[in-house]
């Protein structure tokens, strides 16, 4: 579990994660037209379910900011819109509160990301469109047991 | 957790921040002087330039493009070269785009080049059939893998300018039924090797 922290280091993990944001304005192009993307918004809306464990009262975790800095730094810079996915995925997986959860949110974050689309581009579009659900469905399947988890008490 | 940490923090936030917008703003050299080497005319080819389509000058914004019909002895081919200098997101993995615009690649070969290598695509496409060659050129070196492409070009923004020559991408398409013998027809046209 994260340590607690100040208002101002969670208002700048909340920051990190508009900036990052901001970077990926090409996901809804690729999204709406790339054949092999058009499962992405349906896989980030899974992918996203993950912030449902969110907690205001723990802090962002350094690591994951530093990356989703330098991850934004190296797509501004270098022009590399998978680089600024990277950086939106450990903003993302920043908050998360366990480490299972990051891990596992890190992986299935290229259900959303064209970067897959053109790593499996040997498929059908049909079939990877449902490799990129299946992939953030598992994570919402483990975000929501989690949640179940500790409701429950058993965390 | 201090607030002093966060304040640091903070502070390497801005600089990050000062760095992308300083790069923004930063010319790099194009290659446009590389480019501007395709003659219309040689002893074995000539070249008509073909117009961009609209959806194309959008699809390609700041990029350069030069984009031909070409007859080569007498193999007609489409050539296009794209500078990504000015938007690097312009320049795609052609096997990529092929697949997007619902070809198939039925076969992807590697073919030796004057100074390196390039890739070959047969396509189809319901009865269409077709085959493109392109490679990624520098200047001094062509190869025809994408990655290297994005890792080349992304260094020499992060190093701005200092990491190399820009690559340009180079890609013809056979518009006959019968493909061109590709080796030959480069040996024709000696202005594409030194883009």
């Amino acid at each position: 579990m994260s340590p607690k922290a100040p208002p101002s280091f969670r208002w700048f993990g909340l920051c990190t994660l508009i900036w990052t944001a901001a970077w990926c304005g090409d996901l809804l192009g690729a999204w709406r037209h790339a054949p092999y993307d058009q499962a992405g918004p349906g896989a980030a809306a899974l992918w996203l379910v993950a912030l449902l464990l969110l907690r205001r009262d723990v802090a962002p975790r350094r690591a994951w900011l530093a990356a989703a800095w330098a991850g934004s730094l190296i797509g501004a810079v270098g022009t590399l819109h998978v680089a600024h996915h990277v950086a939106l995925m450990c903003a993302v997986c920043a908050w998360l509160p366990w480490r299972r959860q990051r891990i596992l949110a890190a992986i299935t974050a290229v259900s959303w990301m064209p970067a897959l689309g053109w790593a499996l581009a040997v498929w059908s579009p049909a079939t990877l469109n449902g490799v990129r659900l299946a992939l953030a469905t598992v994570m919402m399947a483990a975000v929501l047991l989690r949640r179940t988890e500790r409701q429950e008490g058993w965390a | 957790m201090k607030t002093r940490e966060a304040f640091f923090w903070w502070c390497g936030a801005g600089v990050i921040a000062a760095v992308v917008v300083a790069s923004q703003l930063w010319p790099l050299p194009d290659a446009s002087a590389r480019v501007a080497r395709l003659s219309p005319a040689g002893v074995w080819h000539r070249s008509a330039v073909v117009e961009l389509a609209p959806w194309e000058k959008d699809f390609f914004g700041r990029a350069a493009v030069v984009k031909q019909v070409a007859v080569v002895r007498n193999e007609r081919v489409a050539l296009t070269v794209v500078d990504g200098s000015r938007n690097r997101q312009a320049v795609h993995d052609p096997a990529f785009c092929f697949r997007g615009a619902g070809w198939t690649v039925d076969a992807t070969t590697d073919v030796a080049i004057r100074n390196g290598s390039a890739r070959l695509l047969r396509l189809h496409k319901g009865t269409a059939t077709a085959e493109a060659l392109f490679w990624f050129s520098d200047g001094e070196t062509a190869y025809a893998v994408p990655w290297r492409y994005w890792m080349a070009t992304t260094w020499r923004r992060l190093t701005f300018g200092l990491g190399g020559a820009e690559p340009v991408l180079v890609e013809l398409i056979s518009l006959e039924a019968n493909p061109p013998q590709w080796t030959a027809l480069l040996e024709h046209w000696p202005d594409l090797a030194r883009l």
